[in-house]
């Protein structure tokens, strides 16, 4: 088979390129939606799943912390799942994620959440690590924001998570693949991050109602890497929609 | 989705895994009987005829339609995704490959 060679695609905007199931700016690291805490969420819902969630979430980090050094760390919202209290498994999780990336990071890195809609009492837990919770992060032309809410910002790149963003073919329609959504919104650049939680497969776009505002026109012209067996460069969702 | 991801996890062995393949390999499938019948193809027991019509006969047709919705997923996630990408390839260009 003829050998493929890798080429800059998995470069999003300068400096700024997909990781595994994160993203990379210089030396920061941006992730959202982990959900830790969903297990004990479905227990109360009837479901006995074993606790594997976080320990997946940190094997797929130690690589990427093995490979690039990373100074900060960006969390886009919904670190935990359950919206109007704290579960215990919640405490236990997010207290350990953060010492796992403060850890990682060293004297002088910075752990910060932006603010998802399921980070309603998150505050109890981040106080307890001197982690800050706002509602949008800039860095250099970007702008971070969870995707719940539109911005008014007027930076030229956009990064959202909260849409789970995952595709499935018209061959096997119960398999979802999770992927990044690179597309224009308001004349700005728009990425969609898919979900950090191993147990979330995502919402199929081809299938799915959007929730994001940002997504309100549509999709089409939207192109989709699948994060699946490494980075799969799949074109635009339009193109995809005849597969 | 998820308890299936969950149990997968655990190991490929797990009781309602395995159940769930021996479900579709002789309840659905009748796989014993099937390599039965192939056996005595093979070895002449059970004569083959082709006989060309212009229209699929019902028995025909009921397979045809049936393998469109087959319940049997052998191929793997991961080859599934690479299949599809290979596909993807030939049509935009490998310039886009990874």
């Amino acid at each position: 088979m003829e050998r493929i060679m890798p080429s800059k695609k998995t470069e999003l905007a300068k400096n700024l390129r997909i990781e595994d199931i994160s993203l990379v700016y210089k030396d920061t690291l941006i992730m959202g939606d982990l959900q830790l805490g969903y297990e004990e969420s479905m227990e109360y819902a009837g479901y006995l799943i074993p606790h594997f969630q976080l320990k997946d979430i940190i094997e797929k980090l130690d690589k990427i912390f093995s490979k690039i050094k990373i100074k900060k760390v960006i969390i886009n919202g919904d670190l935990k799942h359950e919206f109007g209290t704290i579960l215990n498994q919640e405490w236990r999780d997010t207290l350990k994620m953060f010492d796992y990336l403060f850890s990682k990071i060293g004297e002088g890195g910075e752990v910060i959440v932006v603010r998802g809609n399921h980070d309603v009492i998150l505050d109890p837990i981040t106080r307890k690590r001197n982690v800050n919770i706002v509602d949008e992060y800039v860095m250099d032309d970007i702008v971070i924001v969870h995707g719940h809410k539109l911005t008014t910002t007027d930076k030229p790149i956009i990064i959202i998570g909260h849409e789970h963003p995952a595709i499935s073919f018209k061959e096997r329609r119960e398999e979802k693949y999770k992927c990044f959504l690179v597309g224009r919104w308001k004349g700005k650049k728009l990425i969609v991050q898919p979900s950090c939680n191993p147990l979330i497969p995502g919402s199929d776009i081809f299938r799915e109602e959007y929730l994001s505002p940002f997504l309100k026109e549509g999709i089409e012209d939207f192109e989709v890497y699948v994060i699946e067996d490494g980075i799969k460069y799949f074109g635009k969702v339009k193109d995809m929609r005849k597969l | 989705m998820i308890l299936l991801s969950a149990v997968r996890r655990i190991s490929n062995d797990f009781c309602i895994l395995k159940e769930a393949r021996r479900e579709v390999l002789e309840d659905v499938m009748d796989i014993h009987n099937a390599k039965e019948i192939l056996k005595a193809i093979g070895n002449g027991t059970i004569e083959t005829k082709y006989i060309h019509t212009s229209i699929p006969s019902p028995f025909a047709l009921n397979l045809v339609v049936q393998g469109h919705t087959d319940v049997l997923r052998m191929e793997d996630k991961v080859d599934f995704i690479r299949r599809m990408h290979q596909q993807v390839l030939a049509k935009i260009g490998k310039n886009h490959a990874l």
